[in-house]
């Protein structure tokens, strides 16, 4: 049975509506990240699944568990950090951990958590003396703090600087390992594509599409852009031109600037050929690239829509 | 019960480790009353520290009426004649300027005037004395007006009653149970900017996501601004006693009653507020302008009695009072519950919390996170 079941959620806000009819399920275990856009309706969905919003209409059953006839026992069995870290300032990493604990019947070491958020040097520091990364990194233990089956991580990175973004997916994906079912939102296309096994893109309160991030690109597209650039610049792009468009993979090809782009269906292929040419006429190749497909261009293409961080 | 040791443990260190609430509620209020005590407490310049004004009375013609005066002036104890006899008003007003005497007060001068002129050294019309004998002719010549022709009795009564209160009691004792009931009120309201905060912060969400029992977390934020007032009374009953000579009658029970209900009023009170404020600024202006209100009309420094009348019942509506008055009565008065004037005072304060913590309930809102 899978952990987390969310069945047509709908909310309006006066004439707004934020969520248009949102369904999916998560499996114990998992990393599911919901992504999109600023307004896109993550963060009232993820409140709704928290019970901190009661739906317009739909279901979320959390292990079974309704919130109408189980409140106090789902709020037993879930972590949440909220996206503004709200914490006691005045008090240390450790005495957090310790009066949040103190709520539920089910509890993890204190020292284990603090070690898991990376925080054992700061164990004793208030929380108003503490950088918004180790913040954040302690609004997720505190999530930890019962020890939950299923966890709530709403833009755990958001507004953080790269190193502290990447020290936060590791714990993450620590939690994983912990066998933790983990619920998270974000709006970078890169943390989705790393930490989750699926990803769910919210666009104007309805899914636009829920798969593995890999599955997703794959049925994007099985094009892939390959983009080169010559010592010789436009000219030995032009010569090289003709010669592209009659590669059997490929399905175009075009000069940009001084860069010759070529759309292959199957890119090695189609580059060992370009190579033999080069060679063969003595051209010297200065770049090479073959473009990524991103979740981003994943987004753009399932709403047509330009992808704004 | 480990979740209520656990989150009284968590408020008190919040608490304590707020220098606002250290400058605030310990500092201020010892500075307050230091100041005011420094300032006021040797009124009259006697060893006793008690409230006296030196008076001379002038009758330009005497009158059944005068005499009637003169007599009711003669038993106000804390009026001390310079001249045991009427004196001319050149003479008294010689020693005005000199600044032998605090006060001149001039009769009527028959049927003609109906005036009683009350004459002060103008340098001193801001002081303490200037107030309180203004008070106490008001109070009187009140009594006189409305009961038309008086009966020496009903004279009696009322001079009583002014006389009681100044007889034994220095005024140090008067401010000092001032500035603690004071201190307790303001505690309360201000206490409650943590409701606010925490709405602000987003922190009452966040703890509304865990199995918290809310009225654990209420129980032992009251408790820890329990021990916070019981070390504000401490400390300033200390330095009233080691100090200014205070002369308490302290009744425990009447007192620790008081005490108990009047931080719930406030805190009550306090909670009402934040249940209207968006913001910690306007949280704050409310509270400022509240207390400020109360301060002033609720008899802390001055007594009641100085107020104008169209005032009087605006400060009967008061909390702080009753308040000041339960502690008054229960720190120097020794008045015990007995008394039915304590239970007036409890019963308003109880009414005042009962209300306020009423609406307060109603419009709090537990779930908004303001942006």
């Amino acid at each position: 049975m899978p952990i987390v079941q969310v069945k047509d959620l709908r909310k309006t806000f006066g004439s707004v509506v934020a969520v248009d009819g949102i369904s999916f399920e998560v499996q114990e275990g998992e990393i599911f990240t919901i992504i999109g856009p600023n307004g896109a309706g993550k963060t009232t969905t993820l409140e709704m699944i928290e019970g901190l919003q009661v739906p317009d209409h739909g279901t979320v059953l959390l292990d079974g568990l309704s919130w109408k006839q189980n409140g106090e026992q789902i709020k037993q069995i879930i972590g949440v950090q909220p996206q503004s870290s709200a914490l006691f300032d005045l008090l240390t990493v450790y005495e957090n951990l310790d009066v949040f604990q103190s709520f539920y019947s089910k509890s993890r070491d204190i020292n284990e958590i603090i070690g898991l958020i990376n925080l054992t040097d700061h164990r004793n520091k208030r929380v108003k003396t503490l950088s918004g990364g180790q913040k954040q990194r302690l609004a997720i233990g505190l999530a930890m703090a019962s020890d939950p089956d299923i966890l709530f991580l709403d833009e755990p990175t958001t507004g953080l600087d790269p190193q502290a973004r990447r020290n936060i997916w590791d714990i993450i994906l620590k939690l994983k390992e912990l066998g933790k079912t983990t619920i998270l939102t974000t709006h970078y296309m890169e943390e989705a594509e790393k930490l989750s096994d699926r990803v769910c893109i919210v666009d104007q309160g309805k899914i636009v599409a829920l798969d593995t991030s890999k599955n997703l690109i794959h049925r994007l597209t099985k094009e892939r852009e390959i983009q080169l650039l010559f010592v010789a610049g436009r000219e030995a792009a032009e010569q090289l031109l003709g010669m592209a468009k009659e590669l059997p993979a490929v399905t175009k090809a075009e000069i940009i600037g001084s860069h010759l782009h070529i759309w292959s269906l199957k890119p090695e292929e189609s580059l060992y050929k370009l190579f033999q040419y080069t060679s063969d006429n003595s051209l010297s190749v200065e770049q090479i690239s073959i473009k990524e497909m991103s979740l981003e261009d994943v987004f753009i293409a399932f709403t047509g829509k330009e992808w704004r961080d | 019960m480990n979740q209520l040791i656990k989150l009284f443990g968590a408020n008190f260190r919040i608490t304590f480790r707020e220098k606002q609430v250290w400058f605030w509620s310990i500092f201020y209020p010892v500075f307050l009353l230091v100041v005011f005590l420094t300032i006021f407490g040797g009124i009259g310049g006697s060893d006793d520290d008690s409230f006296s004004a030196e008076i001379a009375v002038v009758a330009p013609q005497a009158s059944e009426t005068t005499d009637q005066m003169e007599g009711i002036l003669r038993q106000v104890s804390v009026l001390k004649w310079k001249d045991e006899k009427m004196v001319s008003r050149d003479q008294a007003e010689k020693w005005l300027k000199e600044k032998d005497i605090d006060a001149i007060i001039v009769l009527p001068d028959g049927a003609a005037t109906k005036e009683v002129e009350l004459i002060f050294n103008r340098e001193k019309e801001q002081s303490a004395s200037t107030q309180i004998i203004s008070g106490i002719m008001n109070s009187m010549l009140g009594e006189f007006n409305t009961k038309g022709e008086p009966v020496a009795p009903e004279y009696a009564l009322s001079v009583d009653y002014l006389s009681s209160g100044d007889d034994d009691v220095a005024y140090s004792d008067f401010l000092l149970t001032g500035m603690i009931a004071l201190s307790i009120s303001q505690a309360g309201l201000f206490g409650m900017v943590g409701m606010v905060e925490m709405r602000r912060n987003g922190l009452l969400k966040r703890l509304r996501m865990t199995p918290v029992n809310m009225n654990l977390f209420g129980l032992s934020n009251m408790i820890v601004r329990f021990i916070l007032s019981a070390i504000q009374i401490i400390l300033l009953t200390l330095i009233g006693l080691l100090f200014y000579h205070a002369n308490l009658d302290f009744d425990i029970l009447a007192f620790a009653l008081m005490f108990i209900v009047g931080t719930l009023a406030f805190a009550a009170m306090g909670y009402m507020v934040a249940a209207f404020s968006k913001s910690i600024e306007s949280f704050m202006g409310i509270v400022n302008l509240i207390s400020f209100l109360m301060m002033f009309l609720s008899g802390i420094f001055f007594d009641y009695a100085l107020l104008p009348s169209w005032l009087r019942p605006v400060a009967d509506a008061l909390p702080l009072t009753y308040f000041v008055n339960g502690i008054r009565d229960s720190m120097v008065y020794g008045i015990s519950i007995i008394d039915s004037t304590f239970w007036l005072n409890i019963g308003v304060l109880l009414g005042w919390t009962l209300v306020t913590f009423a609406i307060g309930s109603k419009f709090y809102n537990w779930r908004a996170e303001v942006r």
